[in-house]
C-alpha cells in the first residue's frame, strides 16, 4: 500500500516554469541593471557613462527638488493614510451598528474605488476649479472664500489629499468591516457590564481588536501613497511650482521628461530603501505594539 | 425607568448614525451626479451661478462629440483587449505556480515561495526604467505587448492567495485522481481548477480591474492615438480640452460607465473578493 508521492523535481519545476522566468526576465535581472544603471548617466540612446556615486551624491546634496520631492511625498502620505484610516475605521464602525441599509452603505462607499484614479482625477479637477468648481460654490454659499485649490501652492497638496481619501475611503472600510465582524460579541458584552460607555467600548476593545488589520492597513496604504503617480500627472503635473511633485512623478520625470533615465534609477533605489527601512521598522513595531487574540 | 432611557438614548444614537452615514453617502455620490450633469449640459450652463444640477436639456451631443474628436470606442476595444489577455496570463501562469507550490512535493519548493513573498517588497518603479528598455530594445513599445506579456510570468500576491486557497482543498482527491491514472497535470486540471473556482474568479476580478484602470502602463508605452487605452485617452483628451468641461465629463462618464456597470451586476461578488485579499495576514 505504498502511498505514491510527487517527488519529482522536474515535474516541480516545470509547473513553476513561468514564474521562475519571471522573476528573472522582470524582476532579478531589471533589479540588478536599475542598481547599475544608478551609476550612470544614460539618455536611452547612446551608451551609459559611469559616474560613480554622482547621482546620489547629486540627488542628496544638490537636488533642492529632490528634497521638496521627499516633503511632497511624506506630505501626501501623512494627510492621506492619517485621514484616509481614521475615516475609513469611523465609518466602518458605523456602518457596523446599523443593520437597515448596511449593504446599500458599503457599495456607496465603495463606488470610488474601482473607478479608474485617471477619471476621478479628472472629475475632481472640475470639482476644484476656481471659479465655478462646485466645491467652491458651496463654500462661497457658506460665506467661505475658497482658494483656488489647484493653483495655489499652499492648497494644491491638501486638495490631492481630500481626493486620494474620498477615492480610497472605501477599501479600507471594508477591510476594517471584515474585522469588526470577527470581533466576539462576548467582550462588548463583558465591557457593559463593567459600565464601559460606548466611547470606552470602542477605544478599549474595537480599537486593541483591530490593531493587526489598522497596521496591515496603514502599512500598505503607505506603501501605495508613496508610489502616487496617476492623480498628481491629471490633477497638477506636479505643480503650482513643485508643490504637488511626489518622488513617482519626479521619477517619471527624470526619465521620460529630462531623459536621465541613470538619475530617474537612483530616485527608485532611494525610494526602495525609504519603503525597505519602512516595512522593516513597521515589522518590529508589530511585534512590539500589537494586540493579538 | 433607566432601561427606558437607555433604549432611547440608544434610539438616538442609531438616528444620528444614520444622518452621518447618509451625509456621507450623499458627499460620495453627488461628485458622480456632478459628473454627469456636466456631461449633459450646453457650454454656457457648466459656467452658471448657483450651480444647475439638472440642465435645461440634455445635451447628448456631447457625447457624439466626444466620439468624434477621439476615438473612445476603439480604446474602450484596446482597453478590453490589454485587460483581457492580463487577465488570462495571470490566471494561467499564476495557477501554474499556486498549484506546484501547494500540492507538489520537491526540493526547494519551500525556498521558492519564500523568495516570492520576499519580492513583494520590491516597488514596481524600481524596475521600472530597465523593463522599459528592454521593451524598447525588442520593439514592443507601442504596442500592448509589453502590458501584455509579463502577466504570463506569474506574480507574488495572486500566486499567495491562490496558494492558500489550494491549500484548503482536500488531498485525498489528489490521491483519488491518481489512483485514476491522472498525472500532475490531470490533478491541476481535472482536480484544483475546477475546485479553485472561487479564488480564480477573485484574482481574476482584480487582475481586470487592475489592468482596466492601469494609467502609467499604458502612459509610457503606447503612444499612437489609434493604440491608447480609455485610461490614458482620458489624459489625452484633457490635454487638449482642459477647460471644455462639458465635454470632459462626457469623456469621463464614457470612461467610468463600463466599470461602473459592471460592478452594479456584480457588487456582492466584488466586496467580498476585496476582503479576501485584504486580510490575508
Amino acid at each position: 500500500m505504498a502511498r505514491k508521492h510527487y517527488r519529482n523535481e522536474i515535474e516541480g519545476y516545470l509547473f513553476l516554469a513561468p514564474q521562475l522566468l519571471g522573476l528573472v526576465l522582470w524582476l532579478g535581472i531589471p533589479m540588478l541593471a536599475a542598481f547599475a544603471l544608478s551609476f550612470t548617466h544614460w539618455d536611452l540612446f547612446g551608451r551609459p557613462e559611469f559616474v560613480g556615486l554622482r547621482n546620489y551624491i547629486n540627488l542628496l546634496f544638490h537636488d533642492r527638488r529632490m528634497w521638496a520631492t521627499l516633503f511632497n511625498t511624506a506630505y501626501f502620505t501623512a494627510g492621506t493614510v492619517t485621514l484616509g484610516t481614521t475615516l475609513a475605521l469611523l465609518l466602518a464602525a458605523a456602518v457596523h451598528q446599523v443593520s437597515f441599509g448596511q449593504t446599500l452603505f458599503k457599495s456607496i462607499y465603495f463606488l470610488p474605488v474601482i473607478c479608474s484614479m485617471t477619471a476621478i482625477a479628472a472629475l475632481w479637477r472640475w470639482l476644484f476649479s476656481g471659479d465655478f468648481g462646485l466645491l467652491n460654490l458651496y463654500l462661497e454659499r457658506i460665506g467661505i472664500s475658497a482658494p483656488d485649490w489647484l493653483n495655489d501652492t499652499r492648497f494644491a497638496m491638501p486638495a490631492v489629499i481630500l481626493m486620494s481619501v474620498w477615492k480610497g475611503v472605501g477599501f479600507p472600510m471594508i477591510i476594517f468591516l471584515a474585522g469588526l465582524h470577527d470581533i466576539p460579541a462576548v467582550y462588548y458584552e463583558a465591557a457593559e457590564i463593567d459600565g464601559a460607555d460606548r466611547r470606552r467600548q470602542f477605544l478599549h476593545v474595537t480599537l486593541p481588536q483591530l490593531s493587526p488589520i489598522i497596521l496591515f492597513v496603514v502599512v500598505t496604504s503607505v506603501i501605495g501613497c508613496f508610489q502616487t503617480f496617476d492623480q498628481i500627472y491629471m490633477m497638477t503635473s506636479g505643480g503650482p511650482m513643485g508643490s504637488t511633485r511626489t518622488i513617482a512623478f519626479y521619477l517619471f520625470e527624470n526619465a521620460f521628461v529630462f531623459y536621465k533615465f541613470g538619475n530617474a534609477c537612483a530616485i527608485a533605489y532611494v525610494l526602495f530603501v525609504l519603503l525597505g527601512g519602512f516595512t522593516h521598522f513597521s515589522i518590529r513595531l508589530t511585534q512590539r505594539w500589537v494586540h493579538y487574540q | 425607568m433607566r432601561r427606558g432611557s437607555h433604549k432611547l438614548s440608544r434610539r438616538l444614537f442609531l438616528l444620528l448614525l444614520y444622518a452621518v452615514l447618509t451625509a456621507g453617502a450623499v458627499v460620495m455620490v453627488a461628485p458622480f451626479l456632478w459628473m454627469v450633469s456636466t456631461s449633459l449640459k450646453a457650454p454656457h450652463e457648466t459656467f452658471m451661478l448657483p450651480p444647475i444640477w439638472i440642465p435645461e436639456d440634455f445635451r447628448f451631443e456631447n457625447y457624439a462629440e466626444v466620439f468624434d474628436r477621439l476615438p473612445f470606442f476603439r480604446f474602450l476595444l484596446n482597453t478590453a483587449t490589454i485587460a483581457g489577455l492580463v487577465t488570462f496570463g495571470v490566471l494561467l501562469s499564476c495557477s501554474l505556480t499556486a498549484f506546484a507550490l501547494s500540492r507538489l512535493r520537491f526540493r526547494g519548493r519551500d525556498l521558492v515561495f519564500y523568495i516570492l513573498l520576499a519580492t513583494m517588497i520590491i516597488p514596481a518603479p524600481v524596475t521600472l526604467v530597465p523593463i522599459f528598455a528592454i521593451m524598447r530594445r525588442l520593439e514592443w513599445t507601442n504596442t500592448f505587448l509589453p502590458l501584455v506579456v509579463p502577466a504570463f510570468f506569474g506574480g507574488a500576491f495572486p500566486v499567495f492567495l491562490l496558494r492558500q486557497f489550494f491549500m484548503r482543498i482536500p488531498r485525498d482527491l489528489d490521491e483519488a485522481a491518481v489512483m485514476d491514472g491522472c498525472s500532475a497535470f490531470g490533478i491541476y486540471w481535472r482536480v484544483i481548477l475546477p475546485l479553485g473556482k472561487p479564488a480564480l474568479a477573485t484574482i481574476g476580478l482584480i487582475s481586470f480591474m487592475g489592468a482596466w484602470n492601469d494609467f502609467f502602463g499604458p502612459l509610457i508605452y503606447l503612444y499612437s492615438i489609434k493604440k491608447q487605452t480609455l485610461t490614458l485617452g482620458l489624459a489625452t483628451f484633457q490635454g487638449y480640452y482642459a477647460t471644455d468641461w462639458h465635454l470632459l465629463m462626457a469623456a469621463t462618464v464614457i470612461v467610468t460607465l463600463p466599470i461602473l456597470l459592471a460592478f452594479l451586476f456584480s457588487q456582492r461578488f466584488f466586496v467580498e473578493g476585496i476582503t479576501m485579499t485584504g486580510i490575508k495576514g
